[in-house]
This record gives C-alpha cells, structure tokens and sequence, in this order.
C-alpha cells in the first residue's frame, strides 16, 4: 500500500504537535547547525568569487626603510629612471605617495595617486559618493575602514591636521585593503613637499615578463628594494581562497551533522515507540510505510529546522554584509542555489538519516514490537 | 447495554437461528498442531505444544486459562503477529504457515482486527485518527477515513470525544476506541487479549455490550483472549487452555474447541 506524501505530512504534523515541547526542542537543536551551514556556504561562494589579481603586474620601487615611510624620499629622476628600466614593457610608471597615520586609536594608510590611476593601476572601485577633488579638502576610504570605524560619505575627519570631508568609498584589496585615499596634488599640499613621493609604481604589461623586469630594475636602482605587489597580492588571493574550500568542506559536514542528528531523533522515536510500531504492523502498515511515516516526522523536523536556520543567517548577512580576511573585504551574498541546495540537503540529509535508523526496528517481528 | 442485555440478546440469537436450521458457517479459523516455541536467555520455553482450533464464522469464542497457557501467543500466531514453528494455520482463508512477510501484512490489513493486552493506542493520534489510520491501511483516502471514523466512534458512544487523545480519555474510553478501530472496515475477524483486564465492572459491562452487539448484529467473529469470567458468560463457546495445549471439555460441559489432553 502507498500512503500519500501529503497524508504522510499531515499524520507528523499531528505527531509533532502532539508532543509540542519535544518538537521545539528537536528543531531548536538542529536550527544552529542549519544556520552555521548556510553562513559556510555564504563564506565559501564569496571566498570563491574573489578575482585573481589583473594580469598585468604591478613592481614598486622603494627604499629598504620603509617603516619610517617620512624619511622614503622618491621623485621625478626616480621615475625617469624606473620608466627607462623597464621600457616598452611597462604600461605606466606612476608615483604613489604613503603614509601611516593614526586615527581613533587606529593606524591607517594613507595613500595619494593621480585619481585617474586609481582604477586601472590600483585595482580601486567606486562604491559610494564621488571620486575626491583634488583643488578640496576630500577623501576617499576604503569598505574595510567604513566597517571598521564606521565613517559615512559626508563624515569629517582631521588627517595631519586638516579636516577632510570623505566623498567616497573605495573597495580596495592586497595592502590597500585599509587605507585613506588622496588625490596625488592634494597630499603634496598637505606635507608640503611636491613632486616627493614613496613608491614608484610600474605597471608591468600583462605580455610582458615580469621577471625580466624586476631584474633590470633592480640593477637601475641598487641602492633601493623592488616589491613585486602583484605577486604578493596572489599569494594571500590563494590562501584565501583555500580557506573557502576549508569552508566548503565544512558545509558537507554540517549535511552529515543533519542526517547523524535525524538518524539520532529517530532512533530515540524508536526507543520509545516500539509499541506504537508494533501497533502500526499490526494494522496491516507495512514496514516500508512505516519507515516512511517516520522519515516524514524526521523530514519535516529537519524543514521547519532549515528555514530557521534560513532566517537566522538571512539576518547574518544583512547585519554584517562584509567582513575583512587578511587584506580582503568579502562581500556576503545569499543567493538562491544556496538557499535551494540547503533545504534539497536537509531534505534529503533528514532522509537518509531517518531510514537508516528505522530499516533495522522496523523489521522486528511486529509481535516482538509490540510485547516491549 | 449490560451484560445480562447482551447474554439474553445472545441466547435470543440462538434461538433464532436454531430454529430457522441455518447451515453452519464455513470457519475463519482452522489451526491443527499449532506450536510455538521461545528461546529466554538459552532455555527454550514450549508456548504453545500442539493446539487444534476450529473458529467459525460469526463465533464469539473465548479463550480462557491461567497466566502462561498461551492465549496470547495464540492470538498473536491467529493475527499473524508471529509465525508458528510447527503445525497448520488458516485463517480468513489465509495459509499464515506459507505466506510471505507482505503476504502477511495484506492479512492484517485486510482481514483482523487486532485489540492488545494493554496500551492499544498510538499515544499522539486522536481517537478518530486512530480509527482512521486503520481504515487508511485498509486503502481508504484520509478524508474519507476520518469520516467514517466519526461514525464508528459514534457508534461506541465516543463521538463527543473524538479528537482527544489517549492520555486524555479514560481506560473504557481507550479500549472502545481500540474496539472501534478493530472492526474499521469489517474484518473477518477480531483478536482481542483482556478487552477488560484493567477495566472496573461497570466499564467491563460497557465494552461487553459492544463486542456482543458487533458479533450478534454484524456477524462479526470474535476470539478473546480473557480471565474475565463475564466474557465466557456470552461466548458462544470457552475453549480452557493449559500449559500450551487445549484442555478437554468436561462430560456434558460447555461446547468448546478440541485439542490434544
């Protein structure tokens, strides 16, 4: 015989009802493991989504003392020189002034480019506001410093002294992840040095080896250091990413954790209810249907549990849209196929789970069942 | 009903009857060299050792004898509940000896009725979902069976008490749901096992009255398993039962089923 799937349904509701506290208890112990699965899964889809930095490369020239960045003294020879260094292999060679300064208990980069170099050479994207004027008291912050300190576009912030107003928010990545944003001519006002700066920035070409360039400047410059960013920012872009994998995997786990916890919820139903199954049988239920009208109990446990779980991360995610990994910021972003895998899961998961624990109670002898 | 109703509307019916000279009816129970053994902790415990049993259609037949005879290994071998280890065993037509698990699930869907020794009821079903439950096994759709189970409960004076559950009704009130379920979808047959073991004599009268007026007014056959001497007072036959085996009748006793002595 086939009970429908909708009879089946409506008989565990009624089962669940019938013992309303037990019921609570069983879902509220299974919403945490739904709600940390879907926040994993979040993690994971966001860590993955994480770009590989440009192809092109960008080198940085500097000076072996750059923890005291006030006594890095680069200028215009030194860009001549890089630009001659690399030749027709580099896109640009742009200055990059950089500075530490201490704000609200925190020390932030500050960094000044040409605002025209910011996209293609820094990788920067515009989030809020407009991009700072250079003739005006403007600056730009990064999503991680918003997050971190909470400042607006439109907020005023006194940076060495002046007060700046922040007109926009940048989402930056690798060493830029946390740092203030300057138009280049603005930052030579404010320290009064013009045409001095930290960092000369080549922008390797992406046909171009990189390698080969590194080396020749190197030797046009032995006195200084030549970083390699790109490398760098790769590097940690790869480890991120494997920590999403970690997350990945975790998500398979909290699946396995659903069907352990229903396999577990029903044994402990079989326990109690050996009688009740023996009375089943003995009705004429065969031990197929039987499994099943206990599967459905565990099924619908486990569905009221995952929408839980939903809701819990939904509001996640709402409350804390991105958070910094190492040099990161990671955007979170439910998305339906998350959603749909979860609850497909949990189904399935509760399932198995379920089954597993009754194929072996459900085929004692109905006699033996109902004499406990 | 009381007791003393349903003894007079019995020995009316068998007037009736005998004086009409019906053919008797062809009998839901056959059992020959019925024998059940168990295994408790490496002994082998001999249930039943040989028991022949003819039920037929419409009896009200009452198994009787102390603790340990093997009623209720009995009934559970009739219901299919249990298989035997030696010996014939047809019931409703069913040969239980040769029939196979689903075999034997289909036979106690379609063709018994059961009523436990105690706790009858599923402890998170309403009375009219217990009922109905036993109608939906029997292929009917859930509505239709909560309907029906409406009136079956209110056949056994419980229509009032129909979406309560078995903690919240009393031991009567349990067992005539137990009893409605039983005779959902008219079976061939119904196996009970002390209907009135922890019933006071009030509410023994109740169920009583039920069971007689289902088999007196719906034919419906009847084997109980009791220690109750009321119930043998409207059987239509006691069969005593003694350390696994039936015990002869006494010269001129009461009419009852044969079996080795």
């Amino acid at each position: 015989m086939t009970v429908p799937w909708l009879t089946r349904v409506r008989l565990a509701a009624g089962d669940l009802r019938a013992q309303p506290w037990r019921s609570v208890i069983a879902v509220l112990v299974l919403t945490p493991l739904a709600a940390s699965w879907f926040i994993l899964a979040v993690v994971a889809r966001s860590l993955a989504d994480l770009g590989t930095v440009g192809e092109a490369r960008n080198l940085v020239v500097t000076e072996p003392d750059v923890f005291d960045l006030a006594n890095v003294h680069l200028d215009g020879d030194d860009l001549a020189t890089a630009a001659a260094a690399a030749g027709d292999d580099a896109e640009s060679v742009t200055p990059l002034v950089l500075r530490l300064v201490e704000m609200d208990e925190r020390v932030l980069q500050l960094r000044a480019a040409a605002t025209g170099d910011w996209a293609p050479i820094y990788d920067l994207t515009l989030l809020d506001g407009t991009v700072p004027d250079g003739a005006r008291d403007e600056m730009a912050i990064t999503s991680a410093v918003q997050v971190a300190t909470g400042w607006q576009v439109g907020d005023r912030q006194q940076v060495f002294g002046t007060d700046f107003t922040i007109t926009a928010v940048l989402r930056g990545s690798g060493s830029k992840v946390a740092s203030l944003w300057l138009p280049l001519d603005r930052a030579e006002r404010l320290f009064d040095r013009p045409g001095e700066f930290q960092f000369a920035v080549v922008r390797v070409r992406a046909d171009a080896d990189g390698d080969a360039v590194r080396a020749r400047l190197r030797d046009a410059f032995p006195g200084r250091i030549v970083l390699d960013e790109s490398a760098i920012q790769a590097e940690a872009a790869r480890g991120v990413r494997s920590l999403g994998d970690i997350a990945m995997a975790f998500t398979a786990v909290g699946v396995l954790g659903l069907a352990v916890g229903a396999a577990n919820a029903t044994a402990l139903t079989l326990a109690e209810r050996r009688r009740s199954v023996g009375l089943l049988r003995a009705m004429g239920f065969d031990a197929a249907t039987v499994r099943g009208l206990l599967a459905a109990r565990a099924v619908l446990t486990s569905l009221v549990a995952v929408l839980l779980g939903l809701a819990a991360a939904t509001w996640f995610v709402q409350v804390r849209p991105t958070f910094v990994l190492r040099t990161y910021t990671v955007s979170l972003r439910l998305e339906p196929w998350v959603v749909l895998a979860g609850v497909a899961l949990a189904v399935l998961g509760a399932w198995a789970g379920a089954i597993v624990a009754a194929r072996r109670a459900v085929q004692a002898t109905p006699a033996t069942l109902v004499v406990t | 009903m009381t007791v003393q109703d349903a003894l007079e509307g019995r020995m009316a019916t068998t007037a009736v009857n005998s004086s009409a000279g019906m053919a008797p009816a062809a009998p839901v129970v056959v059992a020959r060299g019925l024998a059940r053994t168990y295994t408790l902790g490496g002994v082998a415990v001999p249930a039943l050792r040989g028991v022949d049993l003819e039920v037929a259609a419409g009896e009200l037949v009452v198994l009787m004898g102390p603790s340990g005879c093997g009623k209720t290994t009995l009934l559970h071998l009739l219901a299919g509940l249990d298989a035997a280890d030696d010996g014939e065993l047809t019931v409703a037509g069913v040969d239980l000896r040769r029939a196979t698990q689903r075999e034997l699930d289909r036979f106690r869907r379609d063709h018994v009725g059961v009523m436990l020794q105690s706790d009858n009821l599923l402890s998170t079903a309403t009375a009219r979902e217990q009922v109905a439950l036993q109608l939906l096994a029997r292929g009917t759709r859930w509505r239709d069976a909560l309907d029906t189970a409406d009136v079956l409960l209110a056949d056994v004076g419980l229509a009032h008490r129909r979406r309560h559950r078995p903690a919240d009704l009393s031991g009567g009130e349990q067992q005539r749901v137990a009893l409605a379920r039983a005779l959902a979808g008219n079976p061939a047959l119904v196996l009970a096992d002390e209907p009135t073991g922890e019933l006071d004599s009030a509410t023994t009268g109740e169920v009583l009255g039920l069971v007689t007026r289902a088999n007196q007014l719906h034919g419906t056959t009847f084997v109980i398993a009791t220690h109750d001497p009321l119930l043998a007072e409207v059987a239509t036959r006691v069969v005593r039962l003694r350390d696994g085996v039936v015990v002869p009748p006494p010269p001129g006793g009461a009419v009852q089923g044969t079996g080795p002595s």
